[in-house]
């Protein structure tokens, strides 16, 4: 009952930092509406609650992207189960707003319109 | 010997009575302090009572929003209270839901709110900046649409298929703070 009462305390800590988080950012967007026209992988991170391993090896999935479309949802899927087809996109369309693997990410997204 | 035992047991009574005394006047100092701490201390903004009675009336599934004021908040057993302060608007509120709650249920209601009107649009509209709210009053059809496209009913998915529904950068942020704010 204890643990219970503990475990639930951190619970609602944990979920009032990430709250925090986004509110914060929320606040930077209102301050700065004109430099954060786009989305970036800063903001991504916290929207979707990213850890430094989900970026880690998100940054290896697109560095070796072969061209395989559906692998790469696979192994992204497999990284963290919130990277579905559309957020991958929006995630990696973050890396290009923060001038990230401009080249890599481009050349992603441009086999994604063509097929 | 029986004369030596009821002395002792005497003495001892009368001992413990007056060894009792302090620790009672420390008791009874301790509860007139408790008691001059709650009257000098906040009053109550809101009592459970009231709180109560207003999730009776409101029968809804969304968390109760109330302006900020000074003083201790009473919620009613099973519910939490977060203060939450609009970013926008620098206004504060106090939010008291339900420990639990049924996002399938939320994601149903907020939506038709969006669409129809009602319960979950006015909620948002009273806590975003007047700019915000002409832009919801004019494309709430689009931004009902862009939630039920979210596949999830957290902060980056609703951000996200608002965007996709073309809802600028600067509202679609805001939007989505409020509906996670007040909403979920």
């Amino acid at each position: 009952m204890t643990e219970d009462n503990e475990y639930q305390k951190l619970q609602r800590e944990i979920d009032k930092v990430k709250f925090h988080n986004r509110s914060l950012m929320t606040l930077i967007g209102v301050l700065n509406e004109d430099k954060m026209e786009k989305t970036t992988i800063y903001e991504a991170t916290v929207l979707y609650d990213l850890s430094k391993k989900d970026l880690r090896e998100l940054k290896t999935l697109i560095k070796n992207y072969d061209g395989n479309n559906f692998a790469f949802e696979q192994k992204a899927l497999i990284i963290n189960p919130v990277f579905t087809v559309d957020n991958l996109i929006f995630i990696i369309k973050s890396f290009v707003n923060t001038n990230m693997f401009v080249s890599e990410v481009n050349g992603i997204l441009e086999n994604y319109e063509n097929k | 010997m029986r004369k030596v035992l009821i002395s002792g047991v005497c003495a001892s009574l009368i001992f413990s009575s007056f060894a009792a005394t302090p620790a009672l006047a420390a008791k009874e100092d301790a509860n007139s302090a408790k008691v001059s701490i709650e009257k000098s201390g906040s009053e109550i903004a809101y009592s459970q009572e009231y709180i109560q009675e207003l999730l009776n009336e409101s029968s809804s599934q969304f968390d109760l929003v109330l302006p900020y004021k000074e003083g201790i908040i009473k919620v009613p057993e099973g519910y939490t209270t977060t203060l939450i302060t609009n970013p926008d608007t620098n206004e504060s509120f106090y939010r008291i839901g339900s420990q639990f709650q049924t996002f399938g249920l939320k994601k149903w209601a907020i939506v038709n709110g969006f669409r129809y009107g009602g319960k979950a649009l006015s909620t948002v509209l009273d806590v975003v900046s007047d700019s915000t709210a002409t832009y919801i009053r004019k494309n709430s059809g689009k931004i009902a649409d862009a939630i039920d496209d979210a596949s999830a009913m957290i902060h980056g998915e609703i951000y996200q298929a608002l965007l996709s529904a073309g809802v600028p950068t600067f509202y679609a942020r805001n939007i989505a703070w409020a509906i996670d704010a007040f909403l979920l």
